[in-house]
């Protein structure tokens, strides 16, 4: 389909100016009741800041919240979150947990992970990590605001990741 | 999960490809002042940003058509902030479409970061930026349905509350206004098919019949008499009330 489509006669009658105030007001009822997360624009932001990375782009493909129990009786119920990602050639299995000084710990699982190396950009500052045999990785002390996490191949790594892998950035 | 039947019946194959987005949303809408339509004219006019026309309501989706497109100019001819503020402005717009299209919040922002993505890696092709705001809405549903058909596949799983359209309860309505909340009340006194069309006409950069067809299911011709009939039940069951 190309060019604009034919707008029948009538359809494109004005709508006077109480119509675009009931439509604002419908806006900003969606946006009261459903408001865009704080933080979105800048997790696009930092999204954007890898898109000159010759990478795959990963895809969310779950992101569900659980109650982690409490640490003590005087201690809030902790969420804990766990987030799936997926591009071609790999998925990337992330948990994540609030430790007691506000940071965050990240226990990861990527397939075929094994060696790939682990770089999770924040806002701020960058953090480093590494999978082991099994795929498995740790970040803790982790900042909380947006990050995204790339993964790296290495020399050692599956030849089937030729290419870095980016997530998309999540609110850690 | 299922799609639900109420958004672009025709499927993703249907929709536009963005990169063929060269018609003009706003061309036929009150907001946009450039009719030349040469790219090379966008220079001049956006560099000290296009000027918004006074009787515009702000707020209106029109006025964020304007000002995308004078970002997005800026963005395109190297200007610092061209593109912090291009995410910046219609970031809660394609937050609601996304809502809109049953994506669930984590996938709403995941869909917003990868229109922008996209934005930035496939933008070349778009000739006018007046079109902007309508490539990345038409990008972010597209990729909604592609992604609501895979993952329908990968778990044929039975659909829950969370695949439904978005329509926020008013349950959560001590945040509204008591003007906002008569408002509402009122909006979800109306048929089905009148509540969608003006949600997706409220967000939609107007007029967009085409974008509007697909994903209500209407036919283009009974949009506008349709959205008349809508808006003209609302009016008068807010007759008589204090709504401003």
């Amino acid at each position: 389909m190309t060019g604009t489509p034919d707008v029948p006669a009538g359809a494109a009658a004005p709508m006077d100016r109480r119509d675009l105030e009931l439509l604002a007001g419908i806006v900003a009822i969606h946006d009261a009741l459903d408001p865009m997360p704080a933080m979105l624009p800048d997790m696009v932001l930092l999204a954007l800041g890898a898109t000159d990375l010759d990478a795959e782009m990963a895809r969310l493909i779950e992101s569900e919240s659980s109650l982690a129990g409490t640490r003590g009786a005087d201690q809030p119920v902790e969420h804990a979150r766990r987030i799936t990602f997926s591009s071609e050639h790999l998925t990337v299995m992330v948990a994540v947990e609030r430790n007691a000084d506000g940071t965050v710990r990240l226990d990861g699982w990527a397939a075929p992970g094994a060696h790939l190396r682990v770089e999770l950009r924040g806002g701020e500052r960058t953090v480093q990590g590494q999978c082991d045999a099994d795929g498995r990785f740790v970040l803790d002390g982790v900042p909380t605001g947006p990050a995204q996490l790339v993964l790296h191949p290495t020399d050692e790594s599956d030849p089937a990741v030729r290419l870095p892998v980016v997530t998309p950035a999540v609110q850690l | 999960m299922t799609v639900p039947p109420t958004l672009d019946p025709a499927g993703p194959a249907a929709a536009p490809g963005p990169a063929g987005e060269t018609d003009r949303p706003g061309a036929a809408g009150p907001a946009p002042t450039d009719a030349s339509g040469q790219p090379g004219s966008d220079h001049a006019r956006s560099a000290t940003g296009t000027p918004v026309p006074a009787q515009r309501r702000s707020g209106d989706v029109g006025d964020l058509v304007v000002q995308a497109a004078a970002a997005f100019t800026d963005y395109r001819n190297g200007v610092a902030g061209g593109i912090d503020r291009l995410v910046r402005l219609v970031s809660p717009l394609l937050w609601h479409t996304a809502r809109q299209c049953g994506l669930s919040p984590a996938e709403a922002e995941d869909s917003v970061q990868q229109a922008f993505v996209a934005l930035v890696r496939r933008g070349a092709t778009i000739s006018d930026p007046l079109a902007v705001v309508r490539w990345l809405t038409v990008t972010l549903r597209r990729q909604a349905w592609r992604d609501r058909a895979v993952s329908a596949q990968r778990t044929a799983a039975e659909p829950t509350d969370l695949d439904l359209p978005r329509e926020p309860s008013a349950e959560a309505s001590a945040v509204l206004t008591d003007e906002q909340r008569r408002l509402w009340e009122h909006v979800g006194q109306l048929s089905e098919r009148c509540r969608q069309l003006l949600a997706v006409i409220a967000f939609a950069p107007r007029p967009d019949y085409a974008a509007i067809a697909r994903s209500t299911g209407m036919p283009i011709g009974s949009i506008g008499p349709t959205r008349g009939r809508c808006l003209d039940k609302l009016r008068a069951r807010l007759q008589g009330e204090e709504w401003r």
